[in-house]
């Protein structure tokens, strides 16, 4: 398939209306086309925005408690399946004894990880854990994320990047009271990544979380406290 | 960052990952944020509030249950949460075995220019220029479109349905697509 073919398939690909065995030789063609799934890209952000464009509607009343009350307080199975299968980082074994994370996550994908408190519904009344919120500074001083922090029981961070860094796997690690600590790694692309992990560490010990580049380099930091 | 964050002051990604931890404020605070966008898509497509709730409700799960498998380099968290509740709504038409092919399909899901937006005022913008856009295309092509976008109704199903050859409803489908995308990079460069 060239690109001029391929050109006549992508917005229904973008679409998601491409019937399978046309699709499978149009995934084919982009695998070594970055020409064709750069166009594909902006067509899929067309494809959204027009999504994006219905209308809004309230939903009838109760709708908040009657969703929250399907949702179990704990986290979902297929994502522990598939953190299992890919996790890469932060086991016990590597991580300092005085500070202990928590062993349940870490995807390859390295968004969001999983662990929680069972026999609870997200529908049952909250509790007094406190969410915080930093900026993700650059050496350079510009604002190119930020960090939250739930300090809760376990505790999670989540890091998200939407600034200019090079592409590439960052290290995620916070600096403690009792020393530093990895914690996980952020997949850069075009300025954008995103990285969350459930953790024993309080976060009221954290002083500061930092990303590292492949050389140690600290290239941006968020001070928690 | 000495003081808490009220929840609903988070991002949509952190929102996301706090509800995929089974975390209970947090799963609040992104239900919340997303209830009127979700219900609203539903209800568009399907045109029917019992139906739609349930997709809505459904769509939410879903958001639970594979919140990890979201990735913020192929779009944002809205876009993400869209895409699941038009897929849900699609299948649900799919099991009616619904028609969609009157000419409310298209009023149902492009609303005039002053429907509420609940978003930033740069979304708002871009929501008002895409609904602009959509009304301006040729009938033809608004309409394979939307049929596409919203319905999920492929190529050869839009060409049985309009009895038009099988290209010409792939052709219209992408001039339809292509003139959204170029008014989307314009204004990019013009912002």
């Amino acid at each position: 398939m060239d690109c001029s073919e391929a050109g006549t398939m992508l917005d229904e690909l973008a679409l998601d209306v491409l019937p399978g065995d046309r699709r499978t030789a149009l995934l084919d063609h982009l695998e070594g086309c970055r020409g064709c799934r750069r166009l594909l890209e902006e067509l899929s952000e067309s494809a959204d925005a027009l999504l994006l464009a219905a209308p809004v509607a309230e939903p009838p009343a109760g709708f908040e408690d009657r969703v929250l009350g399907r949702i179990p307080a704990v986290p979902a199975e297929g994502a522990a399946r598939r953190t299992r299968a890919g996790s890469t980082w932060a086991r016990a074994d590597r991580r300092p004894a005085r500070i202990r994370m928590f062993a349940a996550a870490a995807a390859a994908a390295a968004l969001l990880a999983v662990g929680g408190v069972a026999g609870a519904r997200l529908g049952g009344s909250g509790d007094d854990r406190e969410f915080q919120t930093a900026q993700l500074i650059s050496t350079g001083g510009s604002d190119i994320g930020d960090v939250s922090t739930y300090a809760g029981r376990p505790a999670w961070f989540f890091m998200r990047l939407e600034g200019a860094l090079p592409n590439g796997t960052y290290q995620c690690v916070l600096d403690t009271d009792d020393g530093t600590v990895p914690i996980g790694s952020l997949w850069a692309h075009d300025g954008r990544g995103a990285w969350g992990e459930h953790v024993r560490v309080d976060p009221g010990h954290v002083t500061v979380a930092r990303l590292v580049d492949s050389h140690g380099t600290t290239v941006a930091t968020a001070r928690i406290h | 960052m000495g003081s808490s964050t009220p929840p609903d002051a988070l991002s949509d990604e952190a929102l996301l990952a706090g509800l995929t931890f089974g975390d209970v404020e947090a799963g609040q605070a992104f239900v919340r944020r997303f209830q009127s966008r979700v219900f609203g898509l539903a209800l568009a497509v399907l045109r029917d509030p019992v139906l739609a709730e349930d997709v809505a409700q459904e769509a939410f799960l879903r958001a639970w249950r594979h919140g990890s498998s979201y990735d913020p380099r192929r779009g944002t968290v809205a876009a993400w949460m869209a895409r699941i509740t038009r897929n849900l709504a699609i299948d649900a038409l799919r099991l009616r075995r619904a028609e969609v092919m009157d000419p409310q399909a298209m009023a149902a899901v492009v609303p005039p220019d002053d429907a509420s937006v609940e978003d930033s005022a740069v979304t708002a913008d871009t929501v008002a220029a895409v609904r602009r856009a959509l009304r301006h295309l040729p009938d033809e092509q608004a309409r394979a479109l939307v049929l596409a976008a919203f319905y999920g109704r492929t190529a050869e199903e839009i060409s049985r349905s309009e009895a038009i050859p099988l290209g010409t409803a792939k052709t219209r489908i992408r001039l339809g697509l292509r003139r959204i995308r170029l008014l989307l990079t314009t204004s990019a460069e013009e912002g």
